[in-house]
C-alpha cells in the first residue's frame, strides 16, 4: 500500500487538473445540427472560453431524454412541438422558448443514379424504397409526410417507407444505394457526398426552435448560445448561411 | 390488434427462413470443427465465433458495406428488405448454431463410428446412418436456439433492415420504434410478446437437450 500512494496522489492530481478547464455548456440538438453547432461551438468557445458538449439526434429523441431526466442547458429541436413538450412538463420556461432559423426540404437520388426527365411527382410514385425520417416521430419526417400529403401521395408511398431514426439516417439509407429516393434537408443533402439534389421543395415551413432549461445553472451564457444561434450578429448570420440555413424574418 | 400481429409475423418468418439458410452450414461448420483436425481450425472457429461476441451494430456496418454502394456494392437492391432483415438475423444466429451442433457431435462416441466403419460402412454412410441420429437431439437444439438468437436480433437488423412495417420491422425494432414514439403502452405489449415468444423457444431448446442428454445416458 505504501508504494501505491504516490500514484495516488499522482491520480488525484490529474482530476484536481481537470477543475480548472470549464464546464462544457450542455446543448441537446437536433441530428441536422450536426455540423453547424460544431462551428458555432468553436464561434462561441472563441467568445465566452466555454465549450459546447453536443447530444444529437432525432428531435423526438433528445427531447425524450431531457424528459427523462438527461442534464443539459439547452435544447434546439427541429419543430416548436419538442420544446413545447418541455414547457408542458414544466422543464423549460415558456418564456425562454425561441424560434431560430428555418431550413428547406430536398428530394435526393443516390449519386450514381442515372438522371431521369420527369417531374418530382412521378419520380416518387416509382421509388421502391422512400426514405424519410420517421414520419411521425422525427420533424424531418413530419414536414416531408405534410408536403407528401400535400401533393396527394403519402396514401401511395406510405407503404414504401423507410423510417430513419433521424433524417442523418434517412440520408445515409440513399447514399448507400438502400433506398432509391429520400427527402431531407436541405443541409443535410448539402453536406453528404453520396446524394444528388434534384428537387428543392417550396416553402416547407421547417422551423428551428430552442430552450433554455429551468435547471441550468448557467442560463445567461445559454441564453447567450441561443442569440448566436438566430443570427444576432454578423459571424453567426454568416456560419448559419454557409451552411444553407434559412435566417427569419428576411 | 394489427400493431402486435404484424410484427409478430415479420419475426417469425424472418427467424424461420434465417434458420432454414442457417441450418446446413452451422451443422456443417459444427461437424466440421468437432470432427476435423485442419490447418486454420482455430482460425475458422474464431471467424465463426466472431458475431456472437462483437457488438450486433458492428456486424450490421460490415454487411451494409458488403452490400450498399459505399461499399462493394454486391446489392444495393436488397438493403431495407426483407433479404436483409433475414441475411442480418442469419449471420447472427450462424455461430450460435454451429457451436451448439459441434458440442452435439462431440457428444456423439466416436468409437460407435469407427465401430460402424470396421463394418464395412463407408464415411459418408457412417455420417448418415451413426453420427447424425445420435446427435439429432443436439442438433435441433442447435437449431432452435439459433431461431431464438434470429429472433431476438436487433443491432445488425436495424442498420440494414430498417424500419418498413410489414416487410422488415420485427418485433425487436417495433419496440424501438414505440419507444422512440414515447409509446410505452404499445411497447409494453410487444415487450411481452417477444418475452413469451423467446421463453417457449428456449424451453423447447431445453426440453431437446436434457433429451439428448438421456440418450447418452441410455448408451450401452
Amino acid at each position: 500500500m505504501p508504494r501505491l500512494l504516490p500514484l495516488l496522489l499522482l491520480l488525484l492530481c490529474a482530476c484536481g487538473g481537470g477543475a480548472e478547464r470549464p464546464e462544457p455548456l450542455r446543448v441537446h440538438a437536433a441530428a441536422s445540427l450536426r455540423d453547424l453547432f460544431a462551428e458555432l461551438g468553436s464561434e462561441f468557445e472563441a467568445r465566452h472560453g466555454v465549450p459546447l458538449r453536443l447530444t444529437t439526434g432525432g428531435s423526438n429523441l433528445i427531447a425524450n431524454q431531457v424528459l427523462a431526466g438527461a442534464p443539459a442547458d439547452v435544447l434546439v429541436s427541429a419543430s416548436a412541438l419538442e420544446v413545447e413538450r418541455l414547457v408542458e412538463a414544466g422543464l423549460v420556461p415558456a418564456s425562454g422558448v425561441r424560434e431560430l432559423f428555418g431550413n428547406a426540404l430536398v428530394v435526393v437520388v443516390p449519386e450514381g443514379a442515372p438522371g431521369v426527365e420527369t417531374s418530382v411527382e412521378v419520380l416518387l410514385q416509382g421509388a421502391r424504397r422512400l426514405s424519410l425520417a420517421h414520419p411521425r416521430a422525427v420533424p424531418a419526417g413530419r414536414y416531408a409526410r405534410a408536403w407528401l400529403v400535400e401533393l396527394g401521395l403519402w396514401d401511395e408511398l406510405e407503404q414504401r417507407t423507410l423510417a430513419g431514426m433521424d433524417v442523418r439516417a434517412a440520408l445515409a439509407a440513399v447514399a448507400s444505394g438502400g433506398a432509391d429516393v429520400g427527402v431531407v434537408y436541405r443541409t443535410d443533402a448539402m453536406a453528404s457526398e453520396g446524394v444528388r439534389v434534384v428537387h428543392e421543395v417550396p416553402a416547407a415551413g421547417v422551423r428551428y426552435a430552442g430552450g433554455v432549461l429551468a435547471d441550468s445553472e448557467r442560463p445567461e451564457l445559454a441564453r447567450q448560445f441561443l442569440d448566436l444561434c438566430s443570427g444576432a450578429d454578423a459571424e453567426g448570420r454568416a456560419i448559419l448561411e454557409a451552411h444553407g440555413f434559412l435566417l427569419l424574418g428576411e | 390488434m394489427d400493431e402486435l400481429l404484424t410484427p409478430l409475423l415479420t419475426s417469425l418468418s424472418v427467424a424461420l427462413a434465417a434458420t432454414a439458410l442457417v441450418a446446413v452450414p452451422g451443422v456443417a461448420l459444427g461437424w466440421l470443427l468437432a470432427r476435423r483436425r485442419f490447418p486454420g481450425h482455430a482460425l475458422v472457429d474464431g471467424l465463426v465465433q466472431l458475431p456472437l461476441v462483437i457488438p450486433a451494430v458492428a456486424v450490421g456496418y460490415c454487411l451494409l458495406w458488403l452490400l450498399g454502394e459505399t461499399g462493394l456494392a454486391l446489392a444495393p437492391g436488397a438493403l431495407f428488405t426483407r433479404k436483409a432483415a433475414v441475411l442480418a438475423a442469419a449471420v447472427m444466429a450462424l455461430p450460435l448454431v454451429a457451436r451448439m451442433a459441434r458440442l452435439a457431435f462431440e457428444g456423439v462416441d466416436p468409437r460407435l463410428e469407427r465401430m460402424a466403419r470396421s463394418l464395412g460402412l463407408s464415411p459418408s454412410a457412417t455420417l448418415l446412418r451413426v453420427t447424425l441420429p445420435l446427435a439429432r437431439r443436439g442438433l435441433a437444439g442447435a437449431l432452435v436456439l439459433g431461431f431464438a438468437r434470429a429472433l431476438g436480433e436487433f443491432g445488425a437488423t436495424v442498420v440494414v433492415a430498417g424500419l418498413v412495417p410489414g416487410e422488415t420491422e420485427t418485433l425487436a425494432l417495433a419496440i424501438f420504434e414505440d419507444i422512440q414514439l414515447g409509446d410505452e403502452r404499445a411497447a409494453l405489449r410487444l415487450v411481452l410478446a417477444a418475452a413469451l415468444l423467446s421463453f417457449a423457444a428456449v424451453a423447447l431448446a431445453g426440453r431437446l437437450a436434457s433429451g439428448s442428454q438421456h440418450d447418452r445416458g441410455a448408451r450401452p
